[in-house]
């Protein structure tokens, strides 16, 4: 897999959406006295977002480890 | 490794592409044109930040990058309301979340207004002779290449444990995603570069066959008027 492959699949696809869970929670939680409704919204996009990060985690697991196919020592191999 | 006139065409490439993609933002601001109009300002952002610092400040290009940056701004603005409009529209319609899109939405449209007023401006300043006050050399811009890759990998690198272990660190996480995006950028100048070798190439080997093709017709008339002169006398 390339490197540029790599930074696709990790920011876009993995720290994107956890990025727009997080600005949609925010944005949700500032709107002060959230009623039932607006609270069941938000538990949904945390339990949403919550797998996403393990989505995360699972590719730092599978890319970050010591094998030739680690993204750390590919980026290192870079310079 | 980076080459300065692959780089400078790349920077053009960059301007140019930014210019046309305002364009079509300016007649039709929807959802694609901001994607577009977001990632061409960033490409050329980062090909901007490749150049030394006297290039990078006081010039005309340093104030194109920036009105272009204030843009950015705004349509990333745009961009994050539509994605809470999108999540908010997936659950059951109701009068509170019906107002809270309402609101979204009349906010997007101020933003709209504003983010379309740069663009309009950004328009105005004439880029064709921007490349041409660029002054680095081969040596100087491949220095710089690789301290700006060093800088996001060293990024990268240092932020990748603080993430993992909390999935709370939200500015650790958002820093993580840009240097993933700027890295991104950066290695695809090479592979710009790269591209444009294979189109030369390819175009090498058509001039070769064309030429190819030419020289035999060449030995076979000259056989044959050799031949025809041989049968006259």
């Amino acid at each position: 897999m390339t490197m540029i492959l790599r930074l696709n699949i990790l920011y876009q696809d993995i720290l994107g959406a956890i990025h727009d869970y997080d600005f949609a929670i925010k944005y949700l939680v500032s709107l002060g006295q959230p009623s039932l409704e607006i609270q069941e919204i938000i538990a949904t996009e945390k339990e949403e977002r919550a797998a996403k990060f393990e989505e995360f985690l699972k590719f730092c697991k599978r890319r970050l480890g010591v094998s030739p196919d680690s993204f750390l020592i590919a980026l290192r191999n870079l310079n | 490794m980076l080459y300065l006139l692959p780089f400078l065409t790349s920077l053009s490439e960059n301007l140019q592409r930014v210019d046309s993609r305002i364009s079509k933002y300016l007649k039709s601001p929807n959802a694609k044109q901001i994607h577009d109009i977001r990632t061409s300002i960033r490409r050329l952002d980062t090909a901007f930040q490749i150049l030394p610092k006297r290039n990078k400040s006081g010039s005309s290009f340093s104030e194109y990058v920036l009105k272009c940056k204030g843009l950015f701004d705004v349509n990333s603005e745009i961009r994050d309301l539509d994605i809470i409009c999108e999540k908010l529209q997936k659950y059951p319609p109701s009068d509170q979340r019906n107002g809270l899109i309402e609101t979204l939405k009349t906010t997007r449209n101020a933003k709209l207004e504003n983010a379309k007023a740069i663009a309009r401006s950004i328009k105005k300043i004439h880029t064709g002779k921007i490349i041409d006050k660029i002054g680095i050399t081969e040596k100087e811009l491949q220095k710089r290449y690789c301290k700006t890759i060093l800088r996001s990998v060293s990024m990268i690198e240092s932020t990748f444990p603080v993430v993992i272990i909390s999935d709370e660190n939200l500015k650790e996480l958002h820093d993580l995603r840009i240097s993933c995006k700027k890295l991104r950028y950066l290695l695809e100048l090479q592979e710009d570069e790269k591209k444009r070798i294979l189109k030369t190439r390819k175009a090498l080997q058509k001039l070769q066959d064309i030429l190819g093709a030419i020289h035999d017709y060449d030995f076979a008339i000259k056989y044959l008027v050799s031949r025809h002169t041989w049968s006259n006398s």
